[in-house]
């Protein structure tokens, strides 16, 4: 499988903020409770420097969403 | 908005939550790894990502920390542990559920509890009775919880934040070991950006941004400071650290006092006059530093506020041994800001004690001696200041002291005027200081609180006696207290604490003749009993016990005789002893 940048990026945001609560590598399973959401919401915004909307929030539960959503607002990423 | 249920964030600890041996790790490997710490912890702006990948190499104390909230706090929570540990710190923190009536904290008996409400869930409510209300459950809080409370205020952009914060302040302005957090001044910068704009989904207003800012205030500054005495000195480097250059090298006008170090050396004067002594110690040549001190004008504040400087090209170590000496302060009191990481290394192996920051740029020390741990004062303190005059002035006594032919015939030239009064609430916080920072002549070093000194004022059967020292060359302020209690038909003295400052001037045992005699007279015991604990630096303390009182189990229990009826030695000591009443 390619590389994906982006993907080890937010994957390791998100293992950063869960530490022993990472998810598997597949990225596919929701990985995060509503408060831990709450967790990787404002680690992604700090790391990327962006502003996830309220309505988004509660669609961002895996890391393929979060990059969707990364992709969604800057098709830079 | 959906309640949550309480949980405790210890059940899910990062990976660093792992405890080290401290015997593994050598000290000079202790301040290096903290010292890679600093840009993260110390920065203006911090990043959560950056902060949660810390993990801490020395070892942790424990403690536990009790959360009283009404909204979520998991923002801060969660980005708190590493500036804790920067402290030495590891939290157990349990939450409570959303309790907007604070009627289930989740801990008693925690080291230290937080109350932090957001007063926009009470828009609905009749404000002011809600502000009644919150003020009668902080009295109650306060009965019932152990430790320190530490009350957040609530940013001036959210409804109802002028009834709570003023209910908050009028806690902290009487209330035992209560202390509000300045959230709103902290926040105040950030505007718009510190309010979060998503309170539905994020639980809470606080922003992501002031999250960090607060707990980076939290884990460094005020947790620390609710339940460890404060550092008493700053000693700092001179060379790239409070000036740019180097002094031998680039000569008194060559080196760079403007720019960063202009706000360093505000921030180290702030200090100052906040109480903590600064002392300064540089391998120079000691005519050089002088000729810097006199000739440029811009160093000369800091010159006036500096208690001791050690110029010359000794060993640091030993130059930072002397400074703690002449402040008769012990070395975990203090807090040495060098440059040179190689120079740290080798005091940290040397010394096995003090705090260190690598100073490796202006601004980044600047940061450190606003945010470090240990430096934060919990109660405005107007005489702080005056302290370190104090201790000028001792050196002078002490000088003078030893070169008179009759040195007690001296100390009676000092005009020594002591005042002594049955502790009062003003005498709160000081008297609780005074029993947690003194390590030299200190009985029981029972480290007592605000709330502990607090039952000493107000039981019938207790009492606490303050002391008050000046003389001709200065106002040392209160300097003693003496906590009592009565068990049956003994008087059992719990504490006797004395500054550092008022010793070596042959006035303890007319001090603290005349407090226990008063004692003994208003608790109306049979005999006095001193208990004594024996610590690494209370030797002055059991050596008075043992020339006035007899210790028949060995040096434990002291039972105090002399002068039970006045001050044995009242007509010859060198100070005049009154009571305020």
């Amino acid at each position: 499988m390619a590389r994906d940048p982006l993907r080890e990026r937010v994957a390791a945001v998100v293992s950063v903020v869960l530490g022993e609560r990472a998810l598997p590598q597949d990225g596919a399973e929701t990985g995060w409770d509503s408060l831990q959401q709450i967790e990787v919401v404002l680690a992604i915004e700090d790391e990327f420097a962006v502003t996830i909307a309220e309505a988004d929030i509660p669609r961002l539960c895996s890391v393929d969403d979060v990059m969707a959503h990364l992709h969604g607002v800057r098709a830079s990423f | 908005m959906k309640e949550r249920v309480m949980s405790s964030l210890s059940t899910r600890p990062p990976a660093y939550w792992r405890p080290v041996p401290a015997e593994t790790m050598a000290s000079a490997d202790i301040a290096l790894a903290r010292a890679e710490w600093q840009e993260t912890v110390f920065d203006a702006r911090p990043n959560r990502v950056a902060l949660l990948q810390l993990q801490p190499s020395w070892p942790l104390r424990k403690l536990r920390i009790s959360v009283l909230r009404n909204h979520a706090v998991e923002p801060v929570i969660t980005a708190l542990r590493p500036f804790l540990a920067y402290a030495g710190l590891a939290a157990d923190i349990t939450l409570s559920g959303y309790d907007d009536s604070l009627s289930a904290p989740p801990q008693l008996d925690a080291d230290a509890h937080i109350v932090w409400l957001d007063p926009s869930r009470y828009a609905a409510a009749d404000q002011r009775s809600a502000g009644g209300a919150l003020s009668a459950r902080l009295r109650e809080l306060r009965t019932v919880l152990q430790g320190p409370l530490l009350l957040v205020d609530a940013s001036q952009s959210l409804a109802g934040a002028s009834l709570l914060n003023n209910a908050l302040h009028d806690a902290a302005s009487w209330m035992p070991d209560v202390f509000v957090f300045p959230y709103a001044l902290l926040t105040a910068p950030l505007a718009n950006a510190g309010v979060e704009t998503r309170p539905s989904a994020m639980g809470t207003h606080v922003s992501g941004g002031a999250a960090l800012l607060t707990a980076q205030q939290l884990g460094l500054r005020w947790i620390p400071a609710l339940i460890r005495p404060r550092l008493k000195a700053v000693i700092v480097d001179l060379d790239e650290t409070i000036v740019g250059g180097v002094l031998s090298e680039d000569g008194v006008a060559g080196v760079i006092t403007s720019g960063p170090y202009t706000a360093l050396r505000e921030q180290l004067l702030r200090l100052h006059e906040q109480g903590v002594l600064l002392a300064l110690v540089t391998k120079n040549d000691a005519r050089d530093v002088e000729s810097l001190f006199a000739e440029r004008a811009d160093l000369a504040q800091l010159r006036g506020a500096l208690v001791a400087l050690e110029a010359g090209w000794h060993d640091k170590s030993a130059s930072v041994v002397r400074v703690a000496e002449r402040l008769r302060i012990g070395m975990d009191t203090v807090l040495v800001f060098d440059d040179n990481p190689a120079e740290v290394a080798a005091m940290a192996a040397a010394l096995h004690g003090p705090w260190f920051v690598v100073a490796r740029t202006p601004s980044i020390s600047a940061r450190a001696l606003e945010l470090h741990p240990g430096l934060l004062s919990l109660r405005d303190d107007a005489l702080a200041g005056a302290r370190s005059a104090d201790l000028v002035a001792g050196e002078q006594r002490d000088a003078e002291t030893r070169s008179a032919a009759e040195p007690l015939q001296y100390l009676h030239t000092l005009r020594m005027e002591a005042q002594l009064s049955v502790g009062t609430a003003g005498d709160r916080a000081r008297l609780s200081e005074l029993s947690r920072k003194t390590n030299q002549f200190n009985t029981a070093l029972a480290r007592l609180s605000e709330t502990d000194v607090e039952r000493y004022m107000s039981s019938s059967d207790r009492r606490v006696v303050s002391i008050r020292l000046r003389d001709r060359l200065s106002d040392s302020g209160l300097i003693g207290a003496v906590f009592a209690r009565r068990d049956d038909d003994t008087v059992i003295v719990d504490e006797i604490a004395i500054s550092c400052r008022a010793l070596g001037r042959s006035i303890e045992r007319a001090l603290l003749g005349a407090a226990l005699s008063r004692i003994a007279s208003e608790l109306g015991g049979a005999r006095v009993v001193i208990p004594f604990t024996p610590g690494p630096r209370n030797a002055p303390a059991g050596a008075w016990l043992s020339t006035v009182a007899a210790a028949p189990d060995g040096g434990t229990r002291y039972v105090y005789a002399d002068g039970v009826d006045g001050p044995s030695d009242g007509q010859h000591s060198p100070v005049a002893v009154a009571w305020e009443c």
